[in-house]
């Protein structure tokens, strides 16, 4: 057996200790603390600025201290590290004040008056698409629209006897990484190290050059442990950099920047909160013969990363299914609120909340059983993908089926489904594949990138490459690759938190792509180290990273393939439902998943439970209203160990030929059938059809007073 | 006149010139240098500032340093040189409950208290007096498994 023995990961000890240093846990001689100035409100234009008497010791940094753009360059779209004559949405950096007494540097951050000339504010997605209040961006602020279509989808609904539609709501989800953002600049002479809580170091480099218009030597970025990430440390810590070196800048001295959890949870990006209805054409009989699906994702006062957000959702939104014809639209829109981005799943949880409830819905409907009702429709193997690719590899989806029924005795169970009490029970399912990594790029040869390994004189290898263990325990994993390759144990593979001036650029680390894409370029650069292992000296082995020979892309039609691999999986929940309060409680979740080749099944299983976790949260508990964004962790509820019911899950094997040893990705696939599973049980327990997220115990009683 | 304030740190006598309404965390984390003590929200919601107060968890976020006079404190820095924190440190390890961190030293805390106090906690009991302590990574069964490894463990350690 491949990988059977689950190695300990090396960060454990000083994890467990204490001793571990994260950002906020460093220190310099003359450092100084930072706060930011925020716009309280969403949306005007600054009309005066007025600044507390300053003690001596203290100032204030804004964009006039910026050296060269006040651009965060790594976005596509225009974005400002600080406003300047306009603010775009609620907590909008305007300014730092620094000095070197924290209490005093927030008392002074407090008292700076800023007068405003408001303009109507856009609250929601809806109010965006109105166009009621004066557009934020173009005239109908739209970021970014694509769409996707195959077979004759005019053609379906013409011949149709019944169109079925459905609407469905998903709000924000906070990614609530237990360590807040944090950074340090430290200015050294020439030189400035950046020391930081981010997935993407050189990406931060570049940001920085950006900003600064220096040469990239200038910038030194040491990437720190980071206490969770789950997408949210890829496009904040821009902000944090800048901020922080801009200072560090104008006061030649150590900076330290650490966000507050209250300002984490209102200022840093969330998960788009979004809208997606579906029309499926159906003939007499019920059969689908065309789906229709729309959706619009809800972006912030700048785009940030929404277009690769919405369309590796999009190119997710027909599900696990291949329908005689589709067609999907989506649009990416503006509003005045906090910055939605980068989140676990990246686009997949909205839309396949979308097409697993569409699919449970019409199965209940027709009152047939919702795996069979389904079946009709399933890819296999050689199916045309949605932009007119190919699934080129097995696909494992009634496996993982047959796995999940079996783990949760499924047939049997839901017979069990009686009331006791005020007490409902429901069991539901939801299915659901992830393509990886996120696809735009697959339409260009990748940049001229490369990672590798050093040959130390004293025998050990250390791998170069900046991919960031935020916690999910990637640097286990990659070492474990290159151990297998190199035929060496493990204990001789380092793997150091990345440092730019160390290791080469290759990627953020995101997407689920480490394993499965520069998995198998270390394993690459291993194979071709292995013959040199007894040469002396240090040396470097430097691999090309590369896109797998399969993948066929046609970026003027935008036809291909849009994900490398797809992992394929199966998600069976079990709810009470309080019919006296509403509240629901799930009791038991299980799952299976292909993910290829296990890698180190300890680390899976933590990847799993973890992410089936955080997605019960945003099906249950997690809610941002619009009007009231929430700055206390009182009022924004994630799981806690009462809330988190036992999860239950088995591997399918199903080797993906150009992966590292058959492996694709386990990051972020586990979140991604929850919220429809559990909204399947909900529904299935009260007897009605349930369309948002979170279902709180307010939505709850509203549906059930309608139905009665 | 400054104000000292004194109390035991992890078994030895110390004292602080802090401002009485400075947060205990604070001092523990800048002025005594025990960064094992995290700060994930300072409102008394996520546990990661857990210490034991005269042997209770306590949040350190939300005490203020004067209300540690003549107590006793002890964070993970105290506790990593005992036996039982072997046997804790091995159980999180081996039932891969620990993935970003960030929690786990207010984990442990808890833990360490919670078995001396009930030495055959079942899986309910072990969920319940860790429902202060936030984790957002492992969804918490692989903390709860880890905490049924020591108590099998633990024999007479503590």
């Amino acid at each position: 057996m491949p990988f059977s023995i689950d190695e300990d990961r090396v960060d454990t000890i000083g994890k467990c200790s204490g001793t571990t240093r994260y950002v906020g846990d460093l220190s310099f001689d003359n450092m100084l603390e930072a706060v930011t100035v925020r716009s309280r409100i969403r949306r005007g234009k600054i009309k005066n600025i007025s600044l507390p008497d300053m003690p001596d010791g203290y100032f204030c940094v804004d964009a006039s201290d910026i050296p060269h753009q006040n651009q965060v360059t790594y976005f596509q779209d225009p974005c400002p590290y600080f406003a300047e004559s306009e603010v775009k949405y609620i907590a909008q950096p305007i300014m730092l004040i620094v000095g070197p007494d924290l209490r005093e540097v927030r008392r002074l951050a407090q008292e700076v008056q800023i007068d405003y000339e408001e303009i109507p504010a856009i609250h929601t997605l809806d109010e965006a698409l109105e166009g009621t209040k004066p557009p934020l961006h173009n005239d109908d602020n739209v970021y970014f629209k694509e769409d996707f279509s195959y077979g004759d989808i005019d053609g379906a609904f013409a011949e149709s006897d019944e169109i079925f539609e459905t609407q469905t709501r998903t709000g924000y989800q906070e990614h609530l990484y237990l360590e807040t953002q944090g950074v340090v600049a430290v200015p050294e002479t020439g030189k400035m190290t950046v020391y930081a809580s981010t997935q993407g170091p050189h990406a931060m480099r570049n940001a920085l050059v950006g900003a600064f218009g220096c040469d990239e030597k200038y910038f030194r970025i040491k990437q720190m442990p980071l206490g969770g990430g789950f997408g949210g440390k890829i496009e904040s810590p821009f902000f944090l950099a800048g901020h922080a070196a801009f200072a560090a800048r104008k006061c030649k001295q150590p900076v330290r920047l650490i966000y507050s959890r209250e300002e984490d949870l209102l200022a840093t990006t969330k998960r788009h909160p979004s809208r997606v209805v579906i029309r499926s054409a159906l003939d007499a009989k019920g059969n689908i013969l065309g789906m229709d699906i729309d959706v619009v994702f809800q972006a912030g006062g700048y785009a940030l990363s929404c277009r690769m957000v919405l369309d590796t959702g999009l190119k997710k939104a027909t599900g696990v299914y291949h329908f005689p014809a589709a067609r999907v639209l989506g649009r990416a829109v503006a509003t005045n609120n906090p910055m939605a981005g980068a989140y676990r799943g990246f686009g997949g949880p909205q839309t396949f909340f979308a097409i697993e409830t569409h699919m449970n819905a019409l199965a209940r409907k027709f009152k047939k059983d919702p795996l069979q009702f389904k079946a009709d429709y399933f890819i296999k193997q050689g199916t045309n993908t949605l932009t007119g690719g190919k699934y080129h590899f097995h696909v494992a989806l009634p496996e993982t089926i047959k796995e999940a029924t079996r783990l949760a005795d499924y047939e049997r169970r839901k017979k069990m489904q009686e009331q006791h009490g005020p007490i409902l029970r429901g069991l539901g399912q939801a299915l659901f594949n992830f393509g990886a990594p996120f696809s735009l790029s697959t339409n260009h040869p990748l940049p001229d990138r490369y990672m590798g390994l050093l040959k130390r004189k004293d025998g050990r290898v250390e791998i170069l490459s900046e991919l960031v263990d935020m916690g999910q325990g990637l640097h286990t994993a990659l070492r474990k690759i290159v151990a297998r390759a190199l035929k060496i144990p493990m204990e001789r593979i380092i793997y150091n938190d990345a440092d730019t001036d160390r290791v080469p650029e290759a990627s953020i680390t995101g997407a689920s792509m480490s394993v499965v894409l520069f998995g198998r370029v270390l394993k690459d650069a291993a194979d071709k180290l292995k013959p040199r292992l007894e040469e002396p000296g240090e040396f470097r082995v430097l691999e090309k990273i590369k896109q797998p020979d399969h993948l066929q892309w046609d970026p003027e039609k935008q036809q291909g393939d849009p994900f490398h691999s797809y992992v394929w999986g199966t998600v069976i929940a079990q709810v009470e439902v309080n019919t006296l309060t509403w509240q629901v409680t799930a009791r038991k979740i299980w799952t299976a998943l292909d993910v290829g080749t296990p890698i180190d099944r300890r680390i899976i299983k933590g990847q799993i439970e973890g992410g089936i976790i955080q997605g019960l949260g945003y099906s249950l508990l997690e809610s941002m209203p619009m009007d009231a964004m929430p700055t206390s962790l009182a009022d924004y509820i994630i799981p806690t160990s009462l809330d988190a019911p036992p999860v239950e899950s088995a591997l399918i094997a199903n080797p993906y030929p150009p992966g590292p040893y058959g492996a694709k990705c386990v990051g972020e696939p586990p979140l991604i059938g929850v919220g429809p599973a559990i909204v399947d049980a909900v529904a299935n327990a009260c007897g009605i059809e349930l369309f948002q997220l979170p279902v709180s115990p307010e939505y709850l009683m509203q549906k059930m007073a309608n139905k009665s | 006149m400054t104000k000292l304030t004194s109390f035991i740190l992890n078994g030895a006598s110390v004292s602080t010139k802090a401002a009485l309404d400075l947060r205990l965390v604070d001092v523990l984390r800048c002025e005594f240098n025990l960064i094992g003590t995290k700060e994930g929200c300072g409102e008394g919601e996520c546990g990661a500032c857990m210490i034991l107060l005269d042997g209770h968890p306590a949040l350190s976020c939300l005490m203020l340093v004067g209300a540690a006079k003549d107590r006793n404190i002890l964070t993970i820095e105290g506790l990593r040189s005992t036996k039982g924190f072997a046997v804790l440190s091995q159980a999180f390890n081996d039932a891969g409950a620990v993935q970003c961190g960030f929690c786990t030293p207010g984990m442990i805390m808890t833990t360490y208290a919670l078995l001396r106090d009930n030495p055959s906690p079942d899986d309910a009991a072990i969920r319940a007096a860790m429902a202060g302590n936030l984790c957002r990574c492992t969804g918490y069964s692989m903390i709860v498994e880890a905490v049924s490894l020591a108590v099998q463990r633990r024999g007479e350690t503590w």
